[in-house]
């Protein structure tokens, strides 16, 4: 019994692979050399197109990623989903229709997704949908993690459209083509029986209820960043004003506004989020524009009533010269 | 002189155990870079190694219908149980999912062009088994395997074991025909 029982230790020794598996090797045989497109439209049945169909497709790992981030429920999130599958603007950047033709990989993601959620836990969203593009794979223009482009989505698919452009225009400027990397190596239970152990993101886009919610209104995040050019251009005139003329207060009024705009430019450029929010922001510009107007008016007002009661003067002194 | 027969009979199991064993560590930047966590969700529960190692793929590459595969859910009723190439083609066709479904000789080019841009594949590995091939190193020959036995790891191949581990299931590879996951972004100051 007990040699029994060491023979049998000992097969189970010499075949360590030999757990039975589930996998139907007879029909894998009888179907030899096959290449079956599941879901990949129709082929005839010539010789060409088998050839064709048995080997691989070409290598497509020179393709830009551009990666819509979005929210369940979220409405601006499924109008940018319908965008990009009907505005030519888009789709000529990716084409979620067509991915093989696209000359962007294109996928949209769900942060709600446990499943994916983990793929942007190095990201900063100030709301959904956000759009992130990512270099190619290859390496051709550096670490394919980079985030070359990252924003909201506005409503406008043209405007997206050349802001991602621009971006990439932007950063190929700075990266220049590199040498193709040839690889890319180095660098659990079931829950319930017949659900999933993550909540899989729903077919569909239909809840549209949930009101599309930015984390932190104040955080406004984008890559790349903009441009640290101030919102209006240097107030050459208002200096000149101030040398020639002396105290002005409107003058003094257009560059605090330079200022304040410069100051902001500046913090967004560094990363840092404002102190205002855009809203906020425009509210007290407008605030700081219309004292200086009421400045304005007012003066104006004051020089009108000096010139009348000098008018008045005058034409009293010369009816009195008359008589 | 019993016992000696058995020690050494236990010493040859052992060592049987560790030569057969593919050697295994945690490699970063492979094509299917899914945290081990996830991988634990497709851990084979019942001989569904084929949709275990689809699935794999599936949350890899973002198609929830290949993701959830072995359950129940509105892409689909759960999909359990062994599997040939006629019962994947009928599945995938149901669940709308488009896969690259190959059989013969030609397995190898289908399964370097996947590591090479960045997809998973469903790969005859073993005997009568399904594994992951998570990525091959071109430069060292390395191919990167996950048994859906053991999901907390992933199994280091040379060329030559790798061969034998593909021939010894039949040469049989699902590809899903998706993009690729994009490489974890981050932040970069390129500006």
């Amino acid at each position: 019994m007990k040699r029994f029982v060491i023979c049998v230790l000992m097969l189970t020794a010499l075949c360590p692979l030999a757990w039975a598996g589930e996998v139907n090797r007879d029909e894998v045989r009888r179907l030899g050399d096959t290449a079956q497109h599941i879901g990949g439209g129709h082929r005839d049945d010539g010789v060409d197109a088998f050839i064709e169909a048995m080997q691989p497709p070409a290598s497509d790992d020179d393709k830009w990623f551009i990666s819509v981030v979005s929210m369940q429920g979220c409405k601006p999130c499924a109008e940018l989903k319908q965008a990009w599958r009907a505005d030519p603007w888009l789709l000529a950047l990716a084409d979620p229709n067509d991915p093989k033709a696209s000359w962007a990989h294109y996928a949209e993601y769900n942060i709600d997704d446990q499943s994916q959620d983990w793929r942007f836990e190095n990201l900063e969203f100030s709301g959904f949908p956000t759009i992130v593009v990512q270099p190619p794979r290859s390496g051709k223009y550096g670490d394919a993690g980079t985030v070359v482009f990252q924003n909201t989505y506005t409503g406008n698919p043209r405007d997206l459209a050349g802001q991602i452009v621009a971006a990439i225009k932007k950063y190929v400027s700075k990266v220049a083509p590199q040498v193709q990397i040839v690889s890319t190596v180095p660098a659990g239970t079931y829950g319930q029986d017949c659900a999933p152990p993550w909540n899989p993101k729903p077919d569909t886009d239909q809840d549209n209820r949930r009101p599309w919610r930015p984390n932190d209104p104040n955080l406004q995040f984008q890559i790349p960043p903009l441009d640290p050019t101030p919102l209006f251009s240097f107030p050459w005139k208002a200096v000149i004003a101030l040398v020639a003329g002396g105290f002005s207060v409107p003058a003094i009024i257009v560059l605090a506004v330079w200022g304040l705009s410069f100051i902001r430019a500046q913090r967004k450029a560094a990363g840092k989020s404002p102190l205002l929010d855009d809203e906020a922001f425009k509210g007290l510009v407008d605030m700081v524009q219309k004292l200086g107007e009421q400045f304005e008016e007012q003066k104006s007002a004051t020089t009108k009533r000096t010139s009348r009661k000098r008018a008045t003067r005058k034409k009293t002194t010369s009816t009195a010269a008359g008589r | 002189m019993q016992n000696i027969f058995v020690f050494i009979s236990m010493l040859t199991l052992c060592a049987g155990v560790v030569a057969g064993s593919p050697s295994a560590f945690a490699v970063e930047g492979l094509a299917v870079d899914l945290p081990t966590e996830i991988r634990g969700w497709y851990t084979n529960p019942n001989g569904s190694c084929v949709q275990c190692s689809i699935g794999m793929c599936g949350v890899d590459q973002n198609v929830p219908a290949a993701a959830t595969l072995l359950w129940d859910t509105s892409y689909g009723p759960k999909e359990r149980g062994g599997s040939g190439p006629s019962r994947v083609a009928r599945y995938c066709r149901e669940r709308g999912i488009r896969a690259y479904n190959i059989t013969g000789s030609n397995t190898w080019d289908w399964m370097s062009w996947a590591s090479h841009t960045g997809r998973g594949a469903a790969i005859g590995a073993g005997r009568m088994h399904f594994q992951t091939l998570v990525g091959h190193d071109e430069r060292t020959g390395k191919w990167y395997v996950c048994n859906n036995n053991s999901t907390h790891k992933i199994d280091e191949y040379d060329d030559a074991g790798f061969r034998r581990l593909h021939l010894a299931s039949g040469q049989w590879v699902v590809i899903l025909d998706y993009p690729p996951h994009p490489q974890r972004p981050r932040y970069v100051r390129w500006w």
